[in-house]
């Protein structure tokens, strides 16, 4: 439980940290507010240090209860179809194709005797991990290959983004993240822009990890989905979910819109700060302050 | 033991009963604002009216999420029945409640303010008329099995009385916007409130005395709770008080003063509100199940209590230091600053 709470907040603060950073390396790549926004970069990353390191060893952590509470949703993140009994090393499988239909994966990259090392950081496992097959298929996860992928796509972004921060500790210590310098970092700048919204697709994918993954319980062992579910006729759910997606939809579309509007707008830099009244902002900038370049229109 | 499996679904009930009467309170007079929105003449009017509410509408939604949260806990029996049978209403109003919750935000950064403005204006309609058919098929009962599940249709919250209780609600949501309204604006916009107060305090007053007289003619069991005593002595009362209040509102509307008539709605509204919970006690889903068949298990009412025990307190400190910092008329166009 604490580990679902933590693991989910912490997402939350990685995913806004590689938002706020994104948008920070976008200004400084287009020459706008370097200053400030190196700054913000820097804040970012200094919190980063802290989270991203955290995020996937909670992940880790919710992984060891998941094997424990939930084994059949183990079984499906890894695509696992035999049992490796205890005492013995076993694969562990980077990518593959799972297929249902022949209980097996038609393809497979492994990584020898990776399992153990990753569940329990020595090479024998010392509790068996039970393959799906141990279940009748009604008692465990169906569509194994978006369960399977799902969390790889989440653990890739958490490895992808604590990497993110490593490198950017090291420009941070080469000096090549002061104001003048920063701006001629071009891929990484990128790299950071690129950043921006994998935190979101994290989420989703952890998302569907877990619930897809509890399949076919709502509450592990205890109430089976099909019984927990409202007698409504299946046609109204359809019609709300159908009005659900597409509002989303627009108001995804309207975010995007007014979210990239209000971003090349760019910030207020005169406003005064709340509570310091009387010492503006603006005078944080120091002489090489590059001023906005953009057309006079835009700057409105 | 006993008094407690009693004691304790009774203080939920009032638990829910507050938190239902402060929604209604607050987000009534909000989405009567924006209904009223969709009449206004300019769009200077309109910011006025949507910086009126820039600060504190969302304050004022979170006790429908806090009411949801707690009937799902104290009494998930009710729950389930209840968002069984009123799918269609509920969901109106939750996609009302969310063109109007973007629209604040979208409109200020927007060109095409008119789409804004109308998504505001008619999420918030939307909105109070989805409650309205909520509040009136919970009134004139749902149909459940000897278990307390939901065995009517899609459609059965679709009638002329819940039509009349809905339009009754919106008439009402309209009276309390506009007397908000005359308390925090000024000038020509507030000579126009007192006039739509004065309508909306008419139409409303006919709503309800139509509810009134239909209910107990159409309905049985509304009909002999209501005559027999101690019901038919409180009977008697609330509707002498009821027509003091509107006398009294009406007058202060006559007299333009600025503060007393939201204050004699609140008055009506908490009148109302009595009335009904008076009827429904000690039901939750009217004349079919009790709040003692619904309620969840004494340990997790108790848990639920310690916890609700420290937000209430919490919650209504806020709520009501935000309506401190942000009194006063709103003037210019200070909205989303
Ligand atoms: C190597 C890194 C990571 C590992 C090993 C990991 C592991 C896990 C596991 C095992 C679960 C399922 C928990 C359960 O079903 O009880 C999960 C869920 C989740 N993960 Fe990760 N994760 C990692 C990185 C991330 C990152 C970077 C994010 C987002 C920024 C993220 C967001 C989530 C979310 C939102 C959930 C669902 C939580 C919930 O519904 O309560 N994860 N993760």
């Amino acid at each position: 439980m604490i580990n679902s709470v933590s693991h989910m907040f912490f997402a939350t603060l990685e995913t806004s940290l590689f938002v706020i950073g994104g948008i920070s390396a976008w200004y400084i790549l287009n020459n706008r507010h370097q200053v400030f926004f190196a700054r913000s970069l820097k804040i970012v990353l200094a919190a980063a240090i802290a989270v991203t390191p955290l995020q996937i060893y909670i992940g880790h952590l919710s992984a060891e209860q998941v094997a424990h509470y939930q084994p059949t949703k183990l079984a499906a993140m890894e695509a696992k179809w035999e049992t490796s009994p205890a005492g013995q090393p076993a694969d562990w499988s980077l990518l593959a194709l799972p297929d249902e239909a022949s209980q097996t994966n038609k393809w497979e990259i492994t990584i020898p005797n990776g399992l153990g090392y990753i569940l329990e950081f020595k090479k024998n496992l010392s509790e068996p991990v039970r393959g799906l097959k141990e279940w009748a298929p009604s008692d465990r996860p169906r569509m194994v290959g978006l369960i399977y992928y799902s969390f790889r796509i989440m653990s890739g972004i958490g490895f992808f983004l604590a990497g993110l921060m490593l490198w950017s500790v090291l420009q941070w210590l080469l000096g090549n993240l002061s104001p003048e310098k920063i701006a001629q970092q071009k891929w990484f700048l990128r790299t950071w822009i690129f950043a921006a919204p994998l935190g979101y697709i994290a989420v989703e994918s952890g998302w569907i990890v877990r619930c897809v993954g509890r399949q076919p319980w709502a509450l592990y062992g205890q109430i089976r989905t099909a019984d927990a579910a409202s007698q409504l006729p299946a046609g109204n759910v359809l019609t709300s979910l159908t009005l659900f997606a597409v509002v989303y939809s627009i108001l995804f579309v309207s975010t995007l819109y007014f979210g990239s509007r209000i971003i090349r707008h760019g910030p207020n830099l005169e406003l005064p700060i709340p509570g310091l009244e009387n010492q503006l902002a603006i005078e944080t900038e120091p002489a090489t302050f590059v001023p906005d370049q953009r057309p006079v229109e835009a700057q409105q | 033991m006993d008094a407690l499996l009693h004691f304790l679904p009774q203080v939920w009930f009032v638990i829910l009963a507050l938190f239902l009467f402060l929604y209604v309170l607050l987000d009534g007079f909000d989405l009567g604002v924006g209904i009223l929105s969709l009449t206004s003449s300019d769009e200077e009017r309109r910011s006025l009216l949507m910086t009126s509410l820039g600060n504190i509408w969302d304050a004022n939604e979170t006790w429908l999420v806090l009411m949801g949260g707690a009937l799902f806990g104290a009494f998930p029996l009710a729950y389930g029945t209840i968002l069984n049978a009123l799918y269609i209403p509920i969901f109106i109003m939750i996609f009302g409640l969310i063109f109007r919750a973007v629209a604040f935000e979208f409109r200020e950064h927007s060109n095409r303010k008119f789409l804004w403005n109308f998504a505001f204006g008619s999420g918030s309609f939307m909105a109070a008329l989805g409650q309205g058919f909520a509040l009136g098929s919970v009134i004139e009962g749902i149909a459940v099995d000897e278990a307390g599940h939901f065995i009517g249709s899609t459609w059965d919250w679709l009638d002329w009385r819940s039509l009349l209780v809905a339009l009754t609600l919106i008439q009402g949501y309209v009276l309390i916007g506009s007397t908000y309204l005359i308390l925090k604006t000024e000038g020509e916009l507030q000579k126009t409130h007192f006039r739509t107060a004065k309508l909306a305090a008419i139409t409303t007053v006919i709503g309800a005395i139509l509810i009134t007289i239909a209910t107990p003619i159409v309905y049985e069991a509304a009909r002999t709770r209501l005559f027999s005593p101690p019901l038919v002595y409180i009977f008697a009362v609330i509707p002498v008080l009821g027509v003091v209040l509107v006398g009294l509102l009406l007058r202060s509307l006559n007299r333009e003063e600025e503060n007393t008539p939201l204050i004699w709605t609140m008055l009506i509204f908490l009148l109302t509100f009595i009335g009904l919970g008076l009827i429904v006690f000690p039901y939750i889903i009217p004349n079919q199940i009790t709040i003692y068949q619904a309620a969840a298990a004494p340990s997790a009412l108790v848990f639920m209590l310690i916890f609700i025990g420290f937000l209430i307190p919490i919650m209504l400190f806020y709520n009501i230091y935000n309506y401190v910092v942000f009194r006063g008329k709103v003037v210019g166009d200070i909205y989303g600053e």
